[in-house]
């Protein structure tokens, strides 16, 4: 077994993981005294191979999971919102009632609700379609939908677990220059699980390659892409350099499983 | 309009071929008329002055007949439908809860209702609240049942948003959980509406009033005309009910679900 890669070292970490281990009730490993910082206000990608514990670390950060072993520490579990593999709406409402949810939830007034989630649903281009359920929605569009309903409560820390995996290409890079924009105008921390490089080289800024289960860090590396970024970026040879690198940590992490 | 015509034309059609042929056979001398009334004899009993069959006797005041019958079918309906959707929230809500009580649901899905009608009788009394009882306890079944589907299947990422959002039991279940059990919870209510029919006619038997009377009062008289349209009566009943149930289902669904969208 090779020794993992080291992390880097973040001046203010926001978010702690410490040794944190997580075996199934199946006796499955998914995660391997893992360690790691978080910067405030990063746009961080956790890439891996299928199954390799990725989800499982994010859904511990979320809560939504214990750690069987470890500390997860600075995570302000009621600033936080999750966006799942599919969009995951409610069919029985609107685009509106599905981006109100939250604020319904946290007991927001309902001028406030509604007022609150028709901005977020401008933000994701979808002004036009509040009124549509989800199944007069195109998959695309209902990924949007959903990001609003994430992005509704202002959340410090937006955890996405391969939002986009089930989308066609064009709509993936679509919506991953849309999520970029969001991103610079908000500067909340994100931590996006993806199994695709170009997906992370072109949306991040700090790239973390996971091996095969159970997860164990092959590479930790700051993306150095200027911030603004555009489809073009995606034929520079910066780009290619950047993913070529992403790739050999990924192939070396699944040759030492 | 062409689609209102294709959905009633062929039913009213066939059901005309089957009149007619029924009709036939009997004139005919083929089949004696005390095995199978000829329809014209059971529209004649249908509609002859003072017939009890549709709001009970002339003699008392009392409703029967076919009104009887609908309100004490369509109260036990009710009855079944909320106690239905409560029984499988209480299932749903805990796995100790299910394995204790679901056994004891499933009973009412077995428990032979001709059998124990004549209890009903003893314990609820004559008329309406022995009728009211059988419809629920015949009916109530397929709701717990298909309502208990619905809400163990709520979908878990959804499951995990409402967690992560801090929802409590109450939002949980009204704004996740129950709606997303509807579909099935309709699939339930609409074999509900049919089995309440056949509840209450057979509470009626045995604790008297309504269609039910009229069919048992109807024998001994060898009046078989009267007793078939009996039966069309609460066959129109039935449909009628499982139709409210369409309608309610339609509006419910009509924008989200698979099942009620064109």
């Amino acid at each position: 077994m090779i020794p993992s890669a080291t992390t880097i070292p973040v001046q203010q970490a926001a978010i702690r993981v410490r040794d944190v281990s997580r075996r199934f009730e199946n006796g499955v490993l998914a995660v391997r005294s893992l360690s790691l910082d978080i910067d405030a206000g990063v746009f961080l990608a956790l890439i891996g191979p299928s199954g390799c514990g990725k989800s499982t670390l994010l859904r511990m950060l979320a809560g939504l999971d214990v750690p069987t072993a470890g500390t997860i520490e600075g995570i302000n579990r009621e600033q936080i919102s999750y966006v799942f593999q599919d969009a995951h709406l409610l069919p029985w409402r609107n685009a509106l009632g599905n981006v109100t949810l939250p604020l319904e939830l946290a007991g927001v007034t309902r001028s406030q609700q509604k007022e609150r989630a028709t901005q977020a649903l401008e933000r994701v281009g979808l002004a036009d379609a509040i009124r549509r359920y989800p199944a007069e929605l195109s998959g695309g569009m209902r990924m949007r939908v959903s990001l609003a309903r994430a992005l509704v409560t202002d959340p410090q820390v937006l955890l996405l677990d391969e939002p986009f995996a089930a989308l066609d290409e064009i709509n993936r890079q679509r919506l991953d220059e849309m999520l970029r924009s969001l991103w610079l105008a908000t500067k909340v921390t994100v931590i996006f699980v993806t199994h695709s490089i170009a997906e992370a080289t072109f949306l991040a800024d700090r790239a973390i390659v996971f091996s095969s289960r159970p997860a164990r860090i092959m590479l930790d590396s700051v993306i150095d892409l200027p911030p603004e970024r555009t489809m073009r970026l995606r034929a520079s040879p910066e780009f290619a350099q950047v993913q070529g690198r992403l790739f050999e940590a990924l192939q070396r992490g699944e040759a030492t499983s | 309009m062409r689609r209102l015509l294709f959905n009633l034309l062929p039913p009213l059609l066939m059901a005309s071929i089957v009149c007619l042929a029924a009709e036939l056979v009997v004139r005919r001398g083929w089949i004696a008329d005390y095995l199978l009334p000829p329809p014209s004899q059971i529209w004649k009993a249908l509609t002859e002055a003072g017939t009890d069959l549709w709001r009970g006797s002339a003699f008392d005041n009392k409703i029967g007949g076919l009104a009887a019958t609908a309100r004490n079918a369509f109260e036990g309906f009710l009855a079944s439908a909320i106690g239905g959707v409560a029984i499988a929230l209480l299932l749903a809500s805990n796995r100790w809860v299910k394995q204790a009580f679901y056994p004891y649901a499933v009973f009412f899905q077995t428990v032979p209702i001709i059998a124990i009608a004549p209890m009903l009788v003893i314990w609820c009394g004559f008329g309406s609240p022995t009728v009211r009882a059988a419809a629920c306890i015949a009916s109530i079944f397929p709701v717990i049942a298909n309502t208990y589907a619905g809400l163990i299947a709520t979908d878990p990422a959804l499951r995990d948003l409402f967690r992560l959002y801090k929802a409590g039991w109450f939002s949980t279940t009204f704004k996740l959980r129950l709606p997303s059990a509807l579909p099935n919870l309709f699939t339930g209510l609409r074999i509900a509406a049919g089995l309440a029919v056949i509840g209450a006619i057979v509470g009626e038997f045995v604790g008297g009033g309504g269609l039910g009377a009229v069919i048992e009062t109807a024998k001994p008289q060898l009046r078989n005309d009267k007793i078939f349209a009996a039966v069309v009566l609460a066959s129109l009943l039935g449909l009628v009910m499982v139709s409210l149930v369409n309608v309610l289902s339609w509006f419910a669904l009509r924008r989200w679900h698979a099942s009620e969208r064109k």
